[in-house]
């Protein structure tokens, strides 16, 4: 769905179809999946704008932080490339609206399912029977391991009894 | 429905409906007195449970305002939130993991062993170890734990697969799926478990032990107990002969309500447990009740922890299973040469994809951030629970600005890592990387401690009542009749998960004190 018509439905009396597309461009740029559409963006946007239409103050700094960043740019950040982008907003000025467009944006684009979907997480398996018989031991690039405790005793001071490669030795053995 | 009128004054008062209120409640019913048990959150059913991290996070946690100072991480990266615990029947267990290691005897002597350290108030407890093996076998049997009393370990999943591998390719050796306190078989009238993951939102099916299903309906079956819900402490009240009288609660209106009480035990969890007795300041105990040695909110311990997460080629699938069933002992043990006093365990962790991307890198964003994000079903993680030094300066005090929806302080808990703290951390981060990169992980990445669920020693046990608030049995030393019934009384943390001990203890003191009302001293 295109930008330009979603944001209509979400408050235009506080954010321009021109607000979202840049908030959308913003979070695209925070968080950038380049394989993912613009739906979940989009989405997390719109839960924003609508939480903003309940906090003044939320709402002061998300209209104060574009015009800022619109203030400092040619071009309209929706047309600005997104590394670009991303650094314009860690820039000091932007600080405060930085951090709440992150927190919220990270908040609420790991809760959407179709990034989930995009992930590979599944989400609640209970109904499903969980995992017994779907896989939770399927892992097979790895021997089985002992599940049972180990019987020889483990000092309950001291050094381990047994001689142990040194990190160093492990890490040049891998 | 068992009820007792508010002005019986021959009943025990338990504050907390956790693994120590619970405890001790069904102990006191099935000795045949009558309990009264308030908790300040609602009754939910597994059946209300619901399997995704924010909406039950919302369901079943504390999240009246707090504050978190000092310098270690949570001030700076959930300032709000020092703590995760739950505000539910069942307290914080109902979305605990479930390991269950038992103390090392040296760790109840941590001053004796350890030394005097400079900026910690370490202090051995006032127990004998062999005083709780007992209780400790019993407290493992209630819970059905794995690998304890013929109970089976629970087998292998993906996440426990790389960790297991990974410990032995390091040279460990004491690697195991528990001690674990969940079904693999049908134990105690619950199922074995699905493997559905999810256990940190209220587990569904049962399989995991909680007071949920297990004390609170045993106790309430023996007729003996009146289980309060919504109603919130918040304040124990004394008479004139400096016993506790009663508490005041507020029901979910706020309305006030006082129940007369001849034994009063707290377990609010080592936040609000201190929050409480500070809030019960009177003429008499004016810095607070059970206050007189100046020990209550001080020496807070949230155990030394911190994540490590490792990214690999192939797919792990983490959320699939027990989230915690796997823990490596090796470290556990005290080894000075490593730098550090006490111990730490290496403790399997799963998380969903919200809770990962909140607690990978608090604050990440960016290429890299989402790069790891879309490695989260290659992705392994280990979580470390290690020994905290006590500082006296670490405390739970009540906020001068800060107050909750009654109007009363919210409890400001400040911290500052103790450099063994840091030190332990740094060596454990270590340890965790090589294990992962043993076995073939191509990036790893170390997390910050998350919001704490062990929180712990506000309350702090003591022989000496000029140096602890409670005595071996968690009576306080001001008020005969008043008792700390939960991970507040720790005099220090030792590295073990503390549940099962808060068990333990708790089953001794519930034996002292049917003991004492049988003699007619309490």
């Amino acid at each position: 769905m295109p930008t330009e018509d979603l944001s209509f439905a979400a408050h235009p009396d506080l954010f321009t179809p021109a607000d979202q597309a840049d908030l959308v461009a913003l979070a695209r740029a925070l968080f950038p999946h380049d394989r993912l559409g613009d739906g979940p963006y989009e989405r997390v946007v719109n839960t924003i704008i609508d939480a903003a239409a309940n906090d003044p103050s939320l709402l002061h700094i998300l209209c104060d932080g574009l015009s800022a960043l619109r203030g400092t740019a040619t071009e309209r950040p929706a047309n600005v490339p997104s590394d670009q982008l991303a650094s314009m907003l860690t820039a000091p000025e932007s600080a405060v609206f930085f951090q709440a467009l992150r927190r919220s944006v990270a908040w609420h684009l790991y809760d959407d399912h179709e990034v989930w979907e995009f992930i590979g997480y599944p989400g609640a398996s209970f109904n499903a029977g969980g995992y017994l018989h779907r896989g939770f031991d399927d892992l097979d690039w790895l021997p089985t391991p002992r599940i049972e405790e180990n019987d020889a005793p483990l000092p309950d001071i001291g050094p381990l009894s047994v001689n142990r490669p040194s990190l160093d030795q492990v890490r040049s053995a891998s | 429905m068992t009820s007792y009128a508010l002005d019986d004054d021959e009943v025990a008062v338990i504050i907390g409906s956790g693994p120590g209120g619970a405890t001790l409640a069904l102990q006191l019913a099935q000795a045949g007195h009558r309990v009264v048990m308030l908790e300040a959150g609602p009754l939910i059913d597994n059946d209300e449970f619901v399997n995704d991290e924010r909406i039950a996070f919302d369901q079943l946690t504390w999240k009246d305002p707090r504050r978190a100072t000092g310098s270690w991480d949570l001030a700076r990266d959930f300032p709000d939130s020092p703590a995760w615990m739950g505000k539910v029947v069942g307290g914080t267990a109902t979305f605990w993991t479930g390991l269950t290691p038992r103390f090392k005897n040296h760790e109840f002597r941590a001053r004796s062993t350890y030394g005097d350290l400079e900026g910690a108030s370490l202090a051995d407890w006032p127990i004998d170890p062999a005083d709780l093996v007992d209780y400790y076998a019993r407290a493992e049997k209630a819970m059905g734990t794995s690998h304890r009393h013929g109970r089976p370990p629970l087998p292998a999943n993906n996440n426990y697969k790389v960790l297991a591998n990974g410990a032995e390719r390091i040279g460990y050796r004491h690697y195991a799926t528990g001690p674990y306190a969940t079904n693999r078989d049908p134990y105690d009238g619950r199922p074995g478990t699905l493997q559905d993951g999810f256990c940190q939102q209220g587990d569904k099916s049962r399989a995991k032990w909680s007071p949920l299903v297990s004390e609170i309906p045993k106790a309430l079956k023996t007729g003996n107990m009146e289980l309060r819900t919504s109603s919130r402490a918040v304040q124990i009240t004394v008479g004139r002969d400096g016993r506790a009288d009663g508490v005041v609660y507020a029901d979910d209106g706020g309305a006030l309500h006082r129940q007369r009480a001849r034994v009063v035990a707290v377990a609010g969890n080592a936040i609000e447990t201190p929050r409480l007795l500070l809030m019960s300041a009177t003429a008499r105990h004016p810095s607070g009740l059970a206050n007189s040695s100046d020990q209550v909110g001080r020496n807070y311990m949230r155990h030394t922890t911190g994540v490590v997460y490792a990214e690999f080629e192939r797919p792990v699938h983490m959320y699939r299973g027990e989230p915690m069933a796997g823990i490596v002992n090796d470290e556990s043990r005290h080894d000075a040469d490593r730098g550090f006093v006490g111990g730490y365990y290496i403790e399997m962790i799963a998380q969903g994809l919200p809770s990962f991307t909140t607690f990978m890198t608090p604050g990440g964003w960016g290429r890299e951030f989402t790069s790891k994000v879309e490695a989260y079903t290659r992705t392994a993680g280990m979580w470390i629970c290690g020994e905290d030094m006590p500082r006296s300066e670490n405390r739970v005090t009540l906020s001068t600005d800060l107050v909750d929806d009654l109007g009363l302080p919210a409890p400001e808990v400040h911290c500052d890592d103790h450099p063994n703290d840091v030190a332990m951390r740094a060596h454990a981060y270590a340890q965790g990387d090589a294990l992962f990169r043993a076995v073939g992980a191509v990036r790893t990445t170390t997390a910050p401690p998350m919001p704490s669920g062990h929180n712990l020693g506000t309350a702090r046990m003591s022989r000496d009542p000029g140096a602890g608030v409670v005595n071996e049995f968690g009576q306080t030393h001001d008020v005969p009749n008043l008792f700390v019934s939960d991970g507040s009384v720790f005099t220090t943390s030792a590295a073990a998960n503390p549940t099962l001990t808060i068990m333990a203890l708790v089953l001794r003191q519930a034996e002292h004190i049917i003991d004492r009302a049988r003699t007619g001293s309490i």
